[in-house]
């Protein structure tokens, strides 16, 4: 499980633990995949983080900006995927420590073209 | 085969041995009697430390709006504890000059370290530490075992590299189980050596293992994350070739947000060239 920030949930994820407003109602159950539509609702009422099953998490993760070639974030997820295999994935700073180094290791391909 | 990380450090140059002038200062500002006249006079009496600070000083890391040109001014905004550390730092990073190139390159370690110690500086930074600079400094040392581990005993740290190439795990991991110890101990204990504080032993020598400190345990806990941060930005090497794994409770402790980590990323890369720099500038 991962805590995810909303601005970092992308479609596809799985919500593993049941999203629920200050009263206790159910926003979201456990097991449900993330739209573009479920986020705005999230947005809507106020929720900032979300806990993602960690496998959906890291398939889904949110690439890096559009602006860099995909093949460049294709081999930059490859070599974080390396970077990071003594890490702990199911946190969710690792998960942002991913995205951040995945970025930058395609901006600097991307660069050197 | 050495039996303990003290077998290493037979024959390690002393501190004194670079800078005199670190003897000195350290006896002079724990006497806590030091005026900024002494200390400055002191300090003026290396002319190429003397630089460096002014340097250091001078530039984005503290990022002062105008120009500090004489040591005492630099010793009053800055204060004294804070330039001792800086002293003990660039002291220290002159005292290595060369490991066999195969394992890392010593610009490529200094990057490392000291793109940590950033790192480090700007979380206690964002806790409101009060002394952001020891951080920096225990960063810039934590990894200083493995310096002394690659010129003493290359052979068995080729034997660590294959093995950990062949059963994954983190370097430090292959060091325990191939030399019997891991250069986190190396580093505690060349610090125990030269008699720098405790804090900064208990810090590198925990700086993996951030749960086992007993005193420092933040601050070992906030120079592991760093550790973790210059290993995901890839800045520089230290011989470790993945991102070490960091417990959900270490980052609580550390208490900084994942919201918190591009602002990090961003800080470290506009002062890092900069400070790189400093370390190795003698001339005013």
């Amino acid at each position: 499980m991962a805590r995810i920030a909303l601005d970092r949930l992308a479609a596809g994820m799985i919500v593993d633990d049941a999203v629920t407003d200050l009263h206790g109602t159910i926003l979201m159950q456990k097991g449900s995949v993330i739209t573009q539509n479920g986020i705005k609702i999230l947005r809507m009422w106020g929720i900032s983080e979300v806990s993602i099953d960690s496998e959906s998490a890291a398939e889904h993760s949110v690439s890096p900006e559009p602006s860099v070639d995909p093949r460049f974030v294709e081999e930059a997820h490859r070599e974080v995927g390396v970077l990071f295999q003594h890490a702990n994935h199911g946190s969710a700073f690792t998960q942002e420590l991913m995205r951040l180094a995945t970025l930058r290791i395609a901006k600097a391909k991307s660069e050197r073209g | 085969m050495p039996a303990s990380p003290r077998d290493l450090l037979d024959g390690t140059e002393k501190l004194s041995s670079v800078s005199a002038v670190y003897e000195r200062l350290n006896e002079v500002i724990f006497s806590q009697r030091a005026t900024v006249e002494q200390i400055s006079a002191i300090i003026m009496q290396d002319a190429g430390l003397s630089a460096r600070i002014l340097r250091i000083v001078n530039s984005a890391y503290f990022g002062f709006p105008k120009k500090i040109d004489t040591v005492s001014r630099a010793v009053i905004i800055v204060g004294t504890q804070q330039i001792h550390d800086l002293t003990t730092a660039t002291s220290i990073v002159r005292l290595f000059t060369k490991i066999p190139e195969r394992f890392v390159s010593m610009q490529s370690f200094w990057k490392h370290s000291v793109a940590c110690g950033l790192a480090a500086r700007v979380i206690a930074g964002l806790n409101r530490e009060s002394n952001v600079e020891r951080y920096f400094v225990a960063s810039l040392l934590h990894d200083v075992g493995r310096l002394i581990m690659f010129d003493k005993i290359p052979e068995l740290m080729d034997k660590t590299f294959y093995h950990v190439l062949e059963h994954p795990a983190p370097m430090f991991k292959g060091e325990q189980e191939i030399i019997g110890f891991d250069h986190a101990a190396v580093g505690g204990a060349l610090i125990d050596v030269w008699r720098l504080p405790d804090s900064l032993g208990e810090v590198v020598r925990y700086h993996h293992t951030p749960q086992f400190a007993k005193r420092y345990r933040l601050e070992a806990s906030v120079v592991h994350v760093a550790d973790a941060i210059a290993h995901a930005m890839q800045c520089g090497s230290s011989g470790e070739m993945n991102v070490p794994s960091i417990e959900e409770e270490t980052w609580t402790l550390v208490g900084i947000k994942p919201e918190f980590l591009p602002q990090i990323f961003e800080l470290v890369d506009r002062q890092l060239e900069g400070v790189l720099k400093m370390f190795h500038a003698d001339e005013p």
